[in-house]
């Protein structure tokens, strides 16, 4: 738990259905956070390493990362962020609606932190964010910077 | 020998007849010689007896002399003070010593008119004797030879002082009344003397001239008188010789005259019979020839393995050989003496036979050489090479024929067989579908098939002599003319792709090729059996454009199977999720209708995405399997009812199995299978708790509908999945392994249809057969087949 300001989440999600989804998941949750929506691979990278338009962007927390992007995709983008000394330690988790083994294989190698399919259910759906949502934000320890 | 030596002591004795006198007389003059060279030869050894014995005699008195006048003389004058010295002469009352005494008797002898001398001297004499020494080589050697052996005197005949001699020389041995006096004598020039030392030595010297001289003048007379009768002998016997050979000479003519006329005689009679003779060893030879004649003849007869016969004037046979009567099954030729060819052959072979000997016969003229089937009674075919001719008596009246036949049966039905294998490989060559032709070294055709001139337009008999320039454009005949060199330097076929233009243009052959080899061993021409493979090369070709387009095709729905798995799955998930969003968040608002429609659009949502589902793993069957290995079915099996553990107590299941065998595979596919079947199983239970047995049996592989290629004597082992479910109607046996094919509602049993189209995917992957047996509400019965990997069976 990261004391006093709202935790960030980065969601790269190229559907806006499923962003939607996930900020109405998010709403409903326990830890006060402040969610950024971005569309493709481009605009991820360029948020996190605050470039352009995102050069006042605050650095988050946890990253919701699908891997089939417009521009560059996910697991491009999972490779950059992993191979940067500054952004590694972020952890990212692909919430994608793939269940191919090739996928969830590629994303391990890659050191996404975990993998999640999006279940079609929009309960068990809702109950999966809330999970990622305790789990990354309030029982995994992570370093401050 | 005998002979030899008689003859021999004839012509020696001839001589001697004929000159009996002179050989007498010769005879005479020899043993004259003879009798006279003994007489000279018996006088000297008798004057040298003589002159020995004097001596010895002689040397013997002196001795005695010497020995009385020593005892007898000087022993008794020393008693009456006498003195016995050797200058006695000029003293008074002395007498000599004895050796002194003997010294001068030797010298009274000596001066006597006979030249006989005595002498005595020693090695060791007086000093006053002054003459007393050994003198010359005899007397020396006398003194050396004496002392040696004293009893035995030395004698030799030698020429002493112009004279011939016997020198007699005997030991002068110290006497006992000597010794004491020489040994203190002060003039003694040895002191040491003892009785029996040989102190001298005393010789005689006999001349024997004078002796001699007459002993020859005697033997001249003898010699002069034989003379004398022995020429009075050979003439008084010279003529009674003659007298003799005049009488034996008379009667020689009278002999001679009496030996020519028997001799003549004789002469006469040896003629006739060495007539005789003559004409007795013609005769002999010419039995022995006859003999020798008829020998071979037999052998012949009886050894040459072809047929001879001589037949009479009716065809009958008046002698046959062994070889023949061999073949007629007679024990001896003889028996087919006055039998014919009737007797032995068929009728029809007799009757050709018969007439040809009648034309023989009547033209004189032979058959030579001539191939002839023989019949035999018995049903049986002989082939042979027969040569007759007329057989004509001394006045050349034929009498009948003769004949030689050899068996050629063998090289006829070689012959035969030879030409049915030609006619079998012509057969062969022009029948074929490949070009066969062969060519020379030069690349001139030999031989070309059918096929060669069906494709090419021309005829065997047009392309003798030529070579692919004059059949093919030049670059073809290039590249054929190259091939074949190799070919001829190759001792192994080679295979070759060729191409040669046809009426519809080049056309591909793979063309294997060999050299061919003359009786000495040598290639002299090459073979080549050419295939079009045009049409195969196109398929092959159009087989390799749809490996292609397959691959591409697999790349495709690889690319299907993930748009399947992500984006189709996205547009279902908004529509399940904001559906469900819109029921959640709206709920006051719309009524159970809309709730229940709601209901529907989320399930139609969810069933799609399984069956996407589904329908990606179907088709990861064939393209994600595992590479085979070997696998324990009976792991596979367990894993399988671990995975169903809950569906199985929940069922209250009963499941069974046999021993599983161990085969290669994909044990994760294995798994799925085994779960897919076994979960059906249960699924489709009647009112009773499902009972479901397993079980694996090997036997011989058996073809199923499809398969092409079967392959004898391998094995296969059938896996049956049994349940006591409700069964299935035979009509849907086949309709149940087609994805998404379905019997039942989904109310009544969930899923989407895709279980057994799994299930027959990976039995095909692993080469096996899935099928099943039941009867509705009487349980069904799942099979497949996996092979056997390890041949047949223990």
């Amino acid at each position: 738990m990261i004391a006093g300001r709202a935790i960030e989440i980065l969601l790269v999600e190229d559907n806006p259905g499923d962003a939607r989804l996930a900020v109405e998941a998010l709403r409903e949750g326990r830890v006060h956070n402040r969610l950024s929506c971005v569309a493709d691979g481009v605009e991820a990278l360029a948020h996190l390493r605050r470039e352009g338009s995102y050069a006042g962007a605050a650095r988050p927390d946890l990253i919701l990362l699908d891997l089939n992007l417009p521009r560059k995709d996910g697991r491009e983008v999972l490779a950059e962020i992993k191979a940067d000394e500054k952004l590694k330690r972020i952890p990212v988790v692909i919430l994608t609606t793939s269940q191919a083994e090739e996928d969830i294989v590629k994303a391990y190698n890659l050191n996404a932190n975990c993998y999640i399919s999006k279940p079609v259910d929009l309960h068990q759906f809702l109950k999966v964010v809330r999970c990622i949502e305790d789990f990354w934000l309030t029982i995994v320890k992570l370093p401050s910077e | 020998m005998k002979a030899a030596f008689a003859r021999a002591g004839r012509a020696l004795a001839r001589p001697l007849l004929e000159h009996t006198v002179w050989v007498l007389a010769l005879l005479f003059c020899a043993a004259a010689g003879g009798i006279l060279w003994n007489l000279e030869r018996l006088s000297t050894r008798l004057i040298r007896s003589t002159a020995r014995q004097n001596s010895a005699l002689q040397a013997e008195m002196i001795g005695q002399l010497r020995a009385i006048y020593t005892s007898n003389v000087v022993g008794r004058v020393r008693a009456h003070g006498l003195e016995a010295t050797h200058d006695y002469a000029t003293r008074s009352n002395a007498i000599p010593l004895p050796a002194t005494f003997t010294i001068e008797l030797g010298q009274a002898m000596s001066s006597g008119g006979q030249g006989m001398q005595v002498r005595l001297y020693s090695d060791y004499p007086f000093p006053w004797r002054t003459n007393s020494g050994p003198k010359d080589d005899f007397e020396r050697e006398a003194l050396q030879r004496l002392r040696s052996n004293p009893q035995r005197p030395f004698t030799r005949f030698e020429e002493y002082q112009g004279h011939a001699s016997l020198r007699y020389a005997t030991a002068d041995l110290m006497q006992a009344g000597c010794v004491n006096c020489h040994n203190t004598h002060p003039d003694s020039p040895k002191r040491d003397w003892k009785v029996g030392d040989v102190r001298g030595v005393l010789e005689v010297v006999r001349p024997l001239d004078r002796v001699i001289a007459q002993t020859r003048e005697g033997l001249r007379e003898t010699f002069a008188l034989t003379a004398v009768m022995g020429v009075l002998g050979v003439g008084a016997l010279s003529l009674l010789f003659g007298k003799q050979r005049q009488a034996a000479r008379e009667l020689e003519r009278r002999v001679e005259e009496r030996t020519a006329a028997l001799s003549e005689q004789a002469t006469e009679m040896l003629n006739t019979n060495a007539e005789l003779e003559r004409e007795m060893a013609s005769r002999q030879r010419a039995e022995k020839t006859l003999a020798q004649q008829r020998a071979l003849v037999d052998t012949l007869m009886d050894r040459i393995p072809d047929h001879i016969y001589f037949k009479d004037q009716e065809s009958r046979f008046l002698r046959i050989n062994k070889a023949m009567a061999a073949q007629f099954k007679l024990s001896d030729p003889a028996e087919a003496v006055g039998r014919s060819d009737f007797d032995f052959f068929t009728a029809e072979h007799a009757e050709r036979a018969f007439a040809d000997e009648r034309e023989i016969m009547r033209t004189g003229q032979p058959l030579i050489g001539r191939e002839e089937r023989e019949t035999w009674p018995d049903g049986s075919v002989t082939w042979a090479s027969t040569t007759k001719q007329c057989l004509r008596d001394q006045q050349g009246e034929v009498v009948g024929t003769f004949g030689l036949s050899r068996d050629i049966t063998e090289r006829k039905r070689a012959e035969e067989k030879l030409s049915q294998s030609e006619a079998r490989l012509q057969a062969i060559l022009n029948n074929s579908s490949a070009v066969i032709y062969l060519k020379d070294r030069a690349g001139r055709y030999l031989f070309i098939n059918r096929q060669y001139e069906l494709m090419f337009h021309i005829t065997s008999a047009s392309i003798e002599g030529k070579t692919d320039y004059d059949v093919f454009p030049k670059g073809m005949a290039d590249a054929f003319r190259a091939n074949d060199q190799v070919v001829f330097a190759s001792p192994t076929p080679l295979q070759f792709e060729e191409e040669a233009l046809h009426d519809d243009g080049p056309h591909t052959y793979v063309s294997v090729k060999f050299r061919l080899y003359d009786a000495a061993g040598e290639p002299y021409a090459i073979c080549g059996i050419s295939t079009d493979i045009t049409e195969r090369k196109r398929a092959e070709e159009e087989l390799g454009r749809a490996a292609a387009d397959l691959k591409r095709s697999n790349a495709e729905l690889e690319q299907f199977a993930y748009v399947a798995s992500h984006d189709l799955q996205e547009p279902l998930r908004m529509i399940a999720s904001y559906t469900q969003l819109l029921a959640r968040r709206y709920e006051d608002k719309l009524d159970a209708e809309a709730q229940e429609f709601i209901g529907y659009a989320v399930d139609g949502a969810t069933r799609m995405q399984t069956l996407i589902n589904d329908l990606l793993t179907y088709s990861r069957v064939g393209t994600r399997g595992k590479a085979f290995a070997a696998t324990d079915c009976a792991e596979v099996l367990g894993q399988a009812l671990e995975q169903l553990k809950i569906a199985l107590e929940e069922s209250d299941a009963c499941i069974t199995q046999d021993p599983m065998p161990k085969i290669m595979g994909d044990a994760t596919q294995l798994t799925q299978l085994f779960q897919n079947l076994i979960s059906n199983a249960v699924k489709f239970r009647g009112s009773a708790p499902p009972q479901v047995h397993i079980s694996a049996t090997l036997r011989e592989s058996v073809p199923g509908d499809g398969d092409t290629v079967c392959y004898l004597y391998s094995h296969e082992w059938v896996f049956a999945v049994r349940d006591n479910g409700i069964g299935i109607e035979p009509q849907y046996f086949d309709r149940i392994f087609v994805i998404f094919q379905r019997l039942h509602g989904r109310g009544e049993y969930p899923g989407t249809g895709i279980g057994l189209a799994m299930c027959r995917k990976i039995v095909e992957r692993h080469g096996g057969r899935v099928w099943v047996e039941s009867a509705p509400g009487l349980g069904s019965s799942f099979f497949f087949t996996l092979p056997h990997n390890g041949g047949a069976p223990a």
